[in-house]
């Protein structure tokens, strides 16, 4: 059973007489109980993605297509709707943690104003909910942390103070923006380990969104990648990431693996200028295998294995390389 | 169930579009109409105007009328042909005192924000003193001692701009100090007055353009101001703050004519320069 | 430019000591120690990675190696001279010699420059090139650099971060430097084109009279391909040094090993949250207590390591290490 179903989502921005296309439509499912990635480079719309499925997009966006969470429409929801999801059955957390806090209250009075929100409980029961939630997430002497302000806290700490906050919610799925992004590889692994035991416990499911594949490999079982805001491969990861199907996902991968070659591998080109519509392939300019087909007709995805699609001309020849 | 929603529009509705429209119809607008204003003081001296300094004793305070459509002041004037005339003598004074205050000032701030310590107490608190004057009495004081010259007066409403810019250069200074384009400058192998002049004041122009019109609206009130109490511009030269004082004390008989005029031509140039200001403060917030 | 024998010190550091003040909390300050006896020899020609976490000091040697930044103790030798020292004119000579490029390739361009422009203030250190050749060079360094002369017109707005940090390396190398500080060159770049700019650094190293790197990253991946040599470097120590193989395949010291774990797909087992706070500011306590600064954060502590400090040592020729403890674990 699908969690989120995303169809034909498109978004742009109107920027000076010239429009930005962030999403070229999007179709994709969450499975319930998932644990799903959404790997993608900059200007891959990823990020555009996320904001669009909580509708937290500036005036100049315009937003098309359909997001069902639940079966239930979210782009049609007024405002007061939108924010019962929002936090409630959706939290989100962001990248860069430190900035994601209020400077002016204490860590735990943040948390504890979350939790009167979306539980209606009392000043002090929430209190201890945050002190309980914050322990809870790894932070050494809860109790006394919770006084503190983010800026007493290391950016680590700070980015467990914002998964505590996600779990007071005690969502059905939780949003990892790029979580990791600016702190220590043992960092890291921290916060990715404790992201992962958040979500098991609440039996939720995740949707994280990143740069990077060796993040995916450990941390998720479904692999959605994105491209100049298309989806250009979605499965299972370990599929994805040992027989791509896709000739954008394979140099990519490339791009990480470890190897004893004299040069490091690199995709040529640069991402195609998103202030054009595309008529054929996003990747047809830096693709190795492009022909003439690429340039003219958008592909469509093509189920290379159960459960695993690609959207390239040629995603049957990819896989079978 | 239909699999397509209409979130938010694809269009922008009428609203929305009338707003746009009417953001970018503002700015046009209003600097077409200073524009316009300028052009008419500039093109004064060839247009089918009266004299403006020449008094005719027999024609004084008569009211509008074809042959004087703005009526006549005091001393027998053409109250239009001084009006427009006056644009060129409030307008040059304005922007060369502000000008000047910006040429002083800018560089001061860059200064006092690059290099920090004992240079920048000193300038900080000179600055400060300078703002501490009652402008008003400081003009009245320097005009009566030093002499009742344009040169003085935009001498004072320069003095006056120049701490206004290098405080603003100097806060926008203060973060680029360590910006990277700023370090990679220094590696480049300038000297520190060369990040200074090259690489930090230029980059600090954008706020104070977006100043600029509000500073020229700020001095041509004063200019007004200090002529309206007989300093400033005297009284041939044709100057909105002169000409007001000069019908004032008509206007209570009835003779509103040579105040109302000169007055109006000053509130719709100062609105307008103001309106500028806040449209280009506005453009900077949404380009950055 | 005198020829010196090849593998002589060029630059040495020696000892380096940086400490930051911080206001907290009204009044009371709080010392972050960036660099605590920091020593590194660089030689010419050869291309030497720093490698350490977010705060480990990198960043900061990196600017005092360039006397962006004046250190508190300790001494940046160059050719034979203490540079730190040096008068403002006696110092501007070799400043050329000591070139940099940031992280951010966006904002280490002038916004209101062209890039040819950029390129010319960088050229105005060279004096033995008139204005006409100047211009001439611009487009032979964006050459050199991959990108091309039609780049040079362009402002920094209008071109991709890749392309930015080529012209950035193009504006370190105009100035004819003996070494170029490459901070963090790749961080800020997607990984589909982080081989582009190490690939050109392969390209320029191969050049006879080139410059040397030292290459400052978080990501020990991008070291296998371009460093001859590497020092490992947390919380203002360097913990380990050796030449490349050194470093990854014998790998002594337990951070050196936690790095290269981390820095390779597929480590699905190791990984487990013991909610112990690694990230912690240790820099604030360890200087106290006097034992090994990595106690808190290493799976091979024993009661010694909180006791002695751990001094570098020479375990195999030209690999040092900052742990007795270096043999026996494995």
């Amino acid at each position: 059973m699908s969690l989120l179903q995303i169809e034909g989502l498109q978004l742009q921005f109107r920027v000076d007489r010239e429009t930005v296309y962030a999403l070229r439509g999007v179709d994709l499912s969450v499975g319930a109980g998932t644990r799903t990635a959404i790997v993608g480079e900059s200007g891959s719309g990823k990020t555009a993605l996320t904001l669009s499925l909580l509708r937290l997009l500036p005036p100049n966006a315009h937003l098309k297509g359909s997001v069902r969470f639940r079966e239930r429409e979210l782009l049609t929801l007024d405002e007061a709707e939108l924010r019962q999801v929002r936090g409630g059955q959706i939290a989100t957390i962001f990248q860069h943690a430190q900035a994601a806090l209020n400077p002016l209250l204490p860590v735990g009075r943040q948390i504890a104003d979350v939790c009167r929100q979306h539980s209606g409980v009392g000043r002090a029961e929430a209190w201890e909910r945050a002190v309980e939630v914050l322990a809870a997430t790894g932070i050494q002497q809860a109790a006394a942390r919770a006084r503190d302000y983010p800026h007493q806290y290391s950016g680590g700490m700070a980015q467990r103070a914002l998964i505590a906050m996600a779990l007071v919610c005690e969502p059905q799925l939780l949003i990892a923006d790029e979580p990791t992004s600016g702190l220590d590889v043992a960092v890291q692994q921290q916060v990715l380990a404790l992201v992962e035991q958040v979500v098991a416990r609440l039996d939720a499911t995740l949707l994280l969104i990143t740069h990077d594949l060796a993040v995916v490999a450990d941390s998720c079982d479904q692999i959605i990648v994105m491209y100049a805001g298309e989806v250009m491969e979605t499965g299972a990861t370990a599929q994805v990431l040992e027989r791509p199907a896709n000739p954008y996902t394979a140099a990519l991968l490339a791009c990480f693996e470890q190897t004893d070659e004299a040069r490091m591998p690199f995709i040529p080109g640069r991402t195609p200028d998103m202030r054009q519509p595309l008529t054929g392939c996003s990747f047809a300019g830096r693709c190795a295998m492009t022909r003439d087909i690429c340039h003219q007709e958008r592909p469509q995805p093509v189920e290379v294995a159960p459960g695993h699609f690609s959207a390239c001309h040629f995603a049957q020849e990819v896989v079978e390389a | 169930m239909a699999a397509v929603a209409q979130g938010i529009p694809e269009r922008p509705s009428l609203l929305q579009r009338m707003m746009r429209i009417n953001g970018a119809l503002r700015v046009r607008l209003n600097l077409g109409l200073l524009a316009l204003i300028i052009l008419l003081g500039l093109l004064a001296p060839v247009l089918p105007l009266h004299d403006p300094v020449r008094p005719n004793p027999l024609h004084r305070f008569k009211p509008p009328s074809t042959e004087h459509p703005f009526g006549t002041d005091g001393n027998g004037m053409d109250v239009l042909s001084r009006t427009i005339h006056a644009i060129r003598t409030d307008f040059a004074l304005a922007i060369s005192s502000v000008a000047l205050g910006i040429i002083v000032g800018a560089p001061l701030g860059a200064l006092s924000g690059y290099f920090g310590g004992r240079l920048d107490s000193v300038i900080t608190r000179v600055t400060e003193v300078f703002q501490g004057f009652p402008q008003i009495l400081f003009g009245m004081a320097v005009l009566a001692a030093a002499g009742n010259t344009m040169v003085n007066l935009v001498l004072i409403l320069a003095f006056y701009n120049v701490p206004v810019y290098s405080k603003m250069v100097r806060s926008v200074t203060l973060p680029l100090r360590e910006a990277d384009f700023v370090q990679a400058a220094r590696v480049a192998g300038n000297s520190p007055l060369s990040v200074v002049f090259r690489h930090v004041l230029p980059n600090t122009l954008v706020p104070v353009f977006s100043q600029l019109p509000l500073s020229c609206a700020y001095a041509a009130q004063m200019i007004a101001g200090l002529s309206f109490i007989g300093l400033g511009v005297a009284i041939p030269t044709p100057e909105w703050g002169s000409m007001i004082q000069l019908g004032a004390n008509q206007l209570v008989f009835g003779k509103w004519w040579a105040s109302i005029f000169p007055g109006l031509a000053l509130f719709i140039s100062v609105w307008l320069l103001n309106n500028v200001s806040d449209l280009f403060g506005s453009l900077v917030v949404r380009r950055g | 430019m005198k020829a010196e024998p090849a593998g002589e010190a060029l630059l040495r550091i020696e000892e380096a000591t940086k400490t930051f003040s911080l206001r907290q909390r009204g009044w009371r300050r709080r010392h972050i120690v960036a660099l605590d006896g920091v020593s590194m020899t660089l030689r010419r020609g050869e291309t030497v990675g720093l490698v350490g976490e977010s705060g480990s000091g990198k960043s900061t040697l990196g600017r005092c190696a360039l006397n962006l930044l004046r250190l508190d103790g300790g001494r940046i030798v160059y050719r034979g001279r203490e540079i730190q020292a040096l008068p403002e004119r006696e110092w501007r000579p070799l400043r050329r010699r000591l070139q940099m490029v940031f992280q951010n390739p966006v904002s280490s361009f002038n916004p209101m420059m062209t890039i040819e422009e950029a390129l010319l203030d960088a050229l105005r250190q060279v004096p033995e090139l008139d204005v006409s050749r100047r211009r001439q060079r611009v487009g032979e360094l964006l050459e050199q650099v991959q990108l091309g002369a039609r780049f040079a017109v362009l402002y920094p707005y209008e071109m991709s971060g890749g392309q930015l940090q080529r012209a950035a390396i193009a504006r370190a190398l105009a100035p004819e430097p003996d070494f170029i500080f490459l901070d963090e060159p790749t961080a800020n770049l997607d990984m589909s084109i982080r081989g582009q700019i190490i690939n050109l650094l392969l390209d320029l190293q191969r050049q006879e009279g080139g410059p040397g790197f030292v290459f400052v990253t978080h990501d020990l991946r991008v070291l296998r391909y371009v460093a001859d040599r590497i020092y490992v470097i947390t919380q203002g120590h360097i913990v380990e040094s050796g030449s490349r193989d050194q470093i990854f395949h014998a790998p002594r010291h337990p951070w050196t090993r936690a790095l290269l774990e981390a820095a390779s797909i597929g480590r699905r087992e190791r990984r487990r949250d013991d909610g112990s706070d690694l990230d912690a500011d240790i820099s604030l306590e360890s200087s106290a207590t006097g034992g090994c600064r990595l106690l808190a954060r290493c799976p091979h502590a024993r009661e010694r390591c909180a006791r002695e400090p751990q001094l570098l040592r020479e375990i195999e020729p030209g690999q040092y290490v900052r742990c007795w403890r270096a043999e026996e674990i494995d």
